[in-house]
């Protein structure tokens, strides 16, 4: 579904990915994990076209979207879900989310997907009337994740949604996560969290320095050696 | 009723009346600051060259009408807001330094535009016909019914704006952009696009300003400074980028202006808008609203 071949990024001079080639398959979970400041996050913004690659291709769905902008990635169904959240604080909890249906694929299903969303996050349609200011952090990260449902993904790109929360509310976000991709969602995320996510992975990559320095299958990453000392092992 | 009473009324109404011009003018700046991060020194241009445009309708054929020349002039000035956009501004969006660039050449367009007025139209001023001619007495108090229409048009003009920010598609992506321009971009929203439209926006509010207040003061080529001066200092005032700001700081600075104009004279008006300027760097340079940066 998703094919990154040979991508280099570069964070003003700084070479933050480093020949990154990975691929992920419809439906999957893939978690990408690596410390902080390792180009994680670089990763994400570089294929949701945020950034530009220096070189390499960056397939999607069939269709190579290297240099596209971002709204286009987006109408492909491509959505990149923030770390920073990037909410709209001065609209409500249903304005945003309309806003995420701005994509003309989207905007027909805008009905159907609101309904998906508020069944998914019950806390959102009792708030879809308050500001996204107000909300509380974990509310927040819901948004987020509602916001990016409602742009109509096929695949969801997740940036760190543990950021700044409690460990409870972290499993809270963990478990909508795992939901939204048994409903059928391809989901990449980037997670430095990982012992409490690690179970819902289907394939686990490990960055470090902007290299990939391990990629396979959950049950695989769970033997490797390297993989365990990093993060399972803390 | 009392003399002075009744002189300071007039002053406030008089100032009611500027206010609502430089409420359009000053909304239009601060959006295109606040929506597309760019700061136009070239406003007062396209102020210029909104009169100018209405002059030369006005001039070509004799059977021409406000109307016509608001149905003409408005969009036209919008399409020339948008090329601009994409020709000066586009290029230099997200490089080094480039919003101190496009200052500069902003700048630099003001130049130009200017002395193209003085090439084609001359050094010498030209009129517009009154909006409106007379003037009604209500609770006597004397209002011509130019000015009167003014603040008319500019309360149609700022309730069309508002409905359309908060109604309209495009208006919504302005706002998710002045609220977070990243969060617009993982939306999806084609931000080039509306950049564009802002800019649009932003010329069409200023072309409307030179058209009302051209009947009032003459057109010159370098006339937009003064216009211009005065909106910069009032969407300083209330907070470069906030539209409430802007007009709060227009009512309170056009009426401070007309005050200053009564009490003291019209030569201490542009000193007054420098101090009001030094006043707002000095102890709040964000603004009444603050969005500054």
């Amino acid at each position: 579904m998703l094919e990154l071949k040979n991508i280099n990024t570069y964070y003003g001079e700084f070479h933050a990915i480093r020949d990154v080639s990975f691929k992920v398959d419809q439906g999957d979970f893939f978690l990408v994990v690596g410390p902080n400041g390792h180009g994680k996050s670089t990763l994400l913004k570089t294929i949701c076209g945020l950034l530009r690659t220096a070189s390499g291709q960056i397939v999607f769905n069939s269709t190579e979207i290297t240099r596209s902008a971002t709204d286009k990635i987006v109408e492909m169904g491509l959505v990149y879900v923030a770390e920073e959240r990037h909410l709209f604080p001065q609209m409500t909890v249903l304005d945003n989310l309309k806003l995420g249906a701005y994509n003309t694929n989207a905007r027909a299903k805008e009905r159907e997907t609101l309904e998906y969303v508020f069944h998914l996050f019950p806390r959102l349609g009792e708030f879809k009337n308050r500001y996204a200011a107000t909300l509380s952090g974990g509310e927040a990260r819901m948004l987020t994740l509602g916001r990016g449902i409602m742009s109509c993904a096929k695949l969801l790109a997740i940036d760190e949604p543990s950021f700044g929360l409690a460990p409870i509310l972290r499993n809270e976000v963990f478990d909508k996560i795992n939901e939204i991709n048994s409903s059928g969602m391809t989901i990449l995320l980037v997670e430095q969290n990982v012992t409490q996510v690690v179970d819902f992975a289907d394939r686990i990559c490990l960055i470090e320095d902007g290299c990939i320095v391990f990629d396979g299958p959950r049950e695989e990453a769970l033997l490797n050696e390297h993989v365990k000392n990093v993060f399972l092992g803390g | 009723m009392n003399i002075w009473v009744q002189q300071i009324i007039q002053v406030i109404i008089s100032g009611i009346v500027t206010a609502s011009a430089y409420a359009i003018m000053g909304i239009g700046l601060s959006v295109i600051y606040g929506i597309s991060r760019v700061f136009n020194f070239a406003y007062g241009s396209f102020f210029t060259w909104g009169a100018y445009f209405a002059w030369i309708l006005f001039a070509t054929f004799s059977w021409m009408n406000y109307p016509l020349v608001f149905l003409i002039v408005v969009p036209a000035m919008f399409f020339l807001g948008m090329g601009t956009e994409k020709v000066v501004v586009r290029s230099l969006r997200w490089r080094k330094n480039w919003q101190v660039t496009t200052m500069m050449v902003t700048l630099g367009l003001a130049f130009f535009m200017d002395n193209l007025a003085l090439v084609i139209f001359g050094g010498f001023a030209k009129p517009l016909p009154p909006l409106f001619r007379g003037a009604i007495n209500p609770f006597g108090f004397t209002l011509s019914v130019q000015d009167l229409a003014m603040l008319i048009i500019a309360i149609v003009v700022i309730l069309v704006f508002s409905l359309f920010m908060s109604k309209t598609r495009v208006g919504r992506c302005m706002q998710a952009i002045s609220q977070d321009m990243t969060g617009a971009e993982i939306v999806g929203i084609p931000i080039k696009k509306i950049f564009s439209y802002t800019f649009g926006l932003s010329t069409a509010l200023v072309g409307t300003g030179g058209i009302l207040l051209a009947p009032r003061y003459f057109i010159t080529p370098h006339g937009g400074w003064a216009p211009f001066f005065r909106v910069f200092v009032i969407v300083a005032f209330g907070g470069l980028g906030s539209i409430r700001g802007t007009l709060y700081a227009a009512f309170i600075l056009a009426i401070f202006e007309s005050f200053v104009s009564w009490g003291l004279g019209a030569t201490w008006v542009m000193p007054f808008w420098f101090l009001v300027f030094l006043g707002v760097l000095a102890f709040r340079p964000s603004g009444l609203m603050g969005t500054w940066g």
